[in-house]
């Protein structure tokens, strides 16, 4: 079976983190292959995109929210802090390990410290190996 | 009673979702649960129903979002859970060029068939860049009972592509002694040509070659982008060949009704070698549209080609040049040399490159084109999102580089072009005029904000200096 060489992120931000005009964080293709999802405010960032995102391969799932006092709808940032805990302690309860997916608070436009934040969780990716629940979908369809 | 010429539509539903200008912003923890007055089940157009249903099946995470903006949730929802917010996705789809609400429009129009209605008012600027600084005389408008909407099956939009004899000459016994050249006309001053920046594949050429037929137009196509599957199709095509492989495609040539040779030197030579393998093929030239193109058409004119084709940019701009004029000063400066020489009635002209909307179509008209290709429209008739994911090698979001159901595709173009030739008839109709022909290089029914500006505001504040609307 081929090893995956390279950890696939999924990046939901907040559409006031980075804007119209602002560049998104770039990292290096070779480091990880990269999905950024717009969101008109964090706080729509579902139970069921972030599931989804695993579902569809990702090996680490990053939530960037706006700076606390900052969001635009007041407390939509604190709404999806409270969703992203909720997830990571059911992806520990189905051993998927919480630690997959991550929300940091980013001041809007502020790339260079999104790029870490998503750096660290290609770390974290590689640290704990492939997406368990993308290597068990593979397999299915091996077996179909 | 002849036949009318009318474009059968018939609804088309996109394949994906597609994604809404609006959406809302939603505090869930916040909603009372299972509300008795619970808005999201009173949506009149089932919005929340469908997002869920797609959430549910898309293969990865999406935010697209059909919200209609009607403000009935925002207002109605007893715990004031809703904002209503522009779908982050729709802020960055399309360019400066092909805007999101061009976007819209289109996919509207290729789902439907019908004219898109904007609904409370025209709210945008009066006046912008390009086609938006022209606008056309609607004076007839005023007496619909005898020019409006009773008259649109007398309004004719055919156009020629073949060339014609100025002049007829007869014998003593009154019969005909000049030879006169093939006639093709077709219904529609509008052909198609696919996108060299976008995907070009037989997923997507399939449709639109069957979408020609049904219409009765035809499509330009590169010979190495023929396939079998078009075969059917040969007699709604036109190949673009160049001097240098005429030979190669001989027998592409002998079933074809028109061919197109790419401009360059000896290009009379390469009309005589096609005219020798089909004698009633009917030539175009294709040309770019750069500074060069109006004095290459004075000199092609007497060449006996029967048409002449122009390609700008994909946003209709001159090409090869620092400062590009836009398509409408260009199409004006071409046909304006032909106007001076004598030479307009004797030759046909084509663009391309640009055509966003149907009043596009009668704009380019208006300013001079006898015809002018749909090329970008096309593929956004299948879904595409002009993502210019293809462009770099990547998946299309909307799987145009998978195959797709013919039918369903050619439906999305027919119905597109529907709406395109209802709206031309519409402002046909308006004008007074009944004959797409009879459009062409009228520009006394036109108004251009260049010229209104100088008229009115000249006198006072003297010459614009820096010329656009910055």
């Amino acid at each position: 079976m081929s090893q995956k060489s390279q950890s696939k992120i999924t990046v939901f931000h907040c559409i006031n983190v980075f804007g119209d005009g602002d560049a998104l964080p770039a990292v290096a293709s070779a480091s990880g292959e990269l999905n950024f999802i717009k969101l008109p405010c964090s706080s729509m960032v579902k139970d069921v995109f972030l599931m989804r995102a695993f579902e569809a391969g990702a090996d680490a799932v990053v939530v960037l929210v706006c700076a606390e006092g900052a969001c635009r709808y007041v407390e939509g940032n604190l709404r999806a802090k409270k969703r992203v805990a909720w997830i990571k302690a059911l992806l520990d309860e189905i051993g998927m390990d919480g630690r997959r997916l991550a929300l940091f608070n980013v001041a809007a436009g502020d790339a260079r410290s999104a790029k870490r934040f998503i750096q660290e969780a290609l770390s974290v990716a590689a640290a704990l190996g492939p997406n368990p629940a993308a290597a068990r979908s593979r397999s299915d369809v091996a077996l179909v | 009673m002849p036949q009318k010429y009318h474009i059968h539509t018939k609804t088309a539903p996109p394949r994906f979702h597609p994604i809404g200008k609006y959406a809302t912003v939603e505090f869930r923890e916040n909603c009372a649960g299972s509300c008795r007055k619970c808005v999201k089940k009173k949506c009149v157009y089932n919005i929340f129903k469908e997002n869920l249903l797609h959430m549910s099946a898309m293969e990865e995470p999406e935010y697209l979002y059909t919200c209609m903006s009607c403000f009935r949730c925002v207002q109605e929802c007893t715990k004031g859970i809703f904002s209503r917010t522009i779908n982050p996705d729709y802020r960055t789809l399309g360019d400066a060029y092909w805007r999101a609400e061009n976007l819209h429009r289109l996919w509207y129009q290729a789902h439907t068939g019908k004219i898109p209605v904007s609904g409370a008012g025209y709210r945008g600027p009066f006046v912008g860049t390009g086609f938006d600084a022209m606008w056309t005389d609607m004076s007839e408008i005023v007496r619909p009972t005898r020019d409006g909407i009773h008259g649109r099956e007398y309004i004719n939009t055919c156009f020629e592509l073949s060339r014609r004899e100025t002049r007829l000459e007869f014998n003593a016994d009154m019969s005909l002694a000049s030879e006169t050249p093939p006639l093709l006309e077709l219904p529609l001053p509008l052909l198609f040509r696919l996108s060299p920046e976008l995907l070009i594949n037989d997923h997507v050429l399939l449709p639109m070659a069957r979408a020609a037929k049904a219409l009765g137009t035809l499509m330009f196509v590169h010979p190495q982008d023929l396939s079998p599957a078009l075969a059917p199709y040969a007699g709604h095509l036109i190949p673009c060949l160049t001097q240098e492989n005429i030979a190669q495609y001989g027998e592409t040539i002998r079933n074809s009704r028109v061919v197109e040779l790419a401009d360059a030197p000896g290009i009379e030579v390469a009309m005589n070698t096609v005219r020798t393998i089909h004698p009633d093929v009917v030539l175009l030239v294709g040309m770019a549209l750069d500074r060069n193109a109006p004095a290459r058409a004075a000199e092609l004119v007497h060449s006996g080609v029967d048409s002449l084709h122009f390609y700008a940019d994909d946003h209709g701009n001159e090409l090869n040049a620092v400062q590009p004029r836009f398509l409408k000063e260009m199409i004006r400066e071409v046909h304006l040399k032909l106007v001076a020489q004598g030479a307009r009635q004797k030759i046909n002209l084509v663009f391309s490159g640009g055509i966003a909307m149907a009043e596009h179509m009668a704009k380019a008209i208006l300013c001079g084109a006898d015809a002018v290709t749909a090329d970008h429209a096309l593929l956004i008739a299948l879904e595409c999102r002009l993502c210019g994911r293809c462009s770099n090698g990547l998946s299309c979001p909307v799987k145009l580089d998978e195959p797709l159901d013919a039918v369903w595709g050619s439906d999305r173009i027919v119905n597109l072009i529907a709406a395109w030739q209802s709206q031309l008839i519409e402002l046909m109709g308006a004008m007074g005029i009944r004959e797409a022909r009879r459009l062409r290089g009228e520009v006394g029914r036109s108004m251009w904000f260049e010229n209104l500006e100088k008229d009115h505001f000249g006198p006072i504040f003297g010459e614009r200096k820096v010329p656009g609307l910055g």
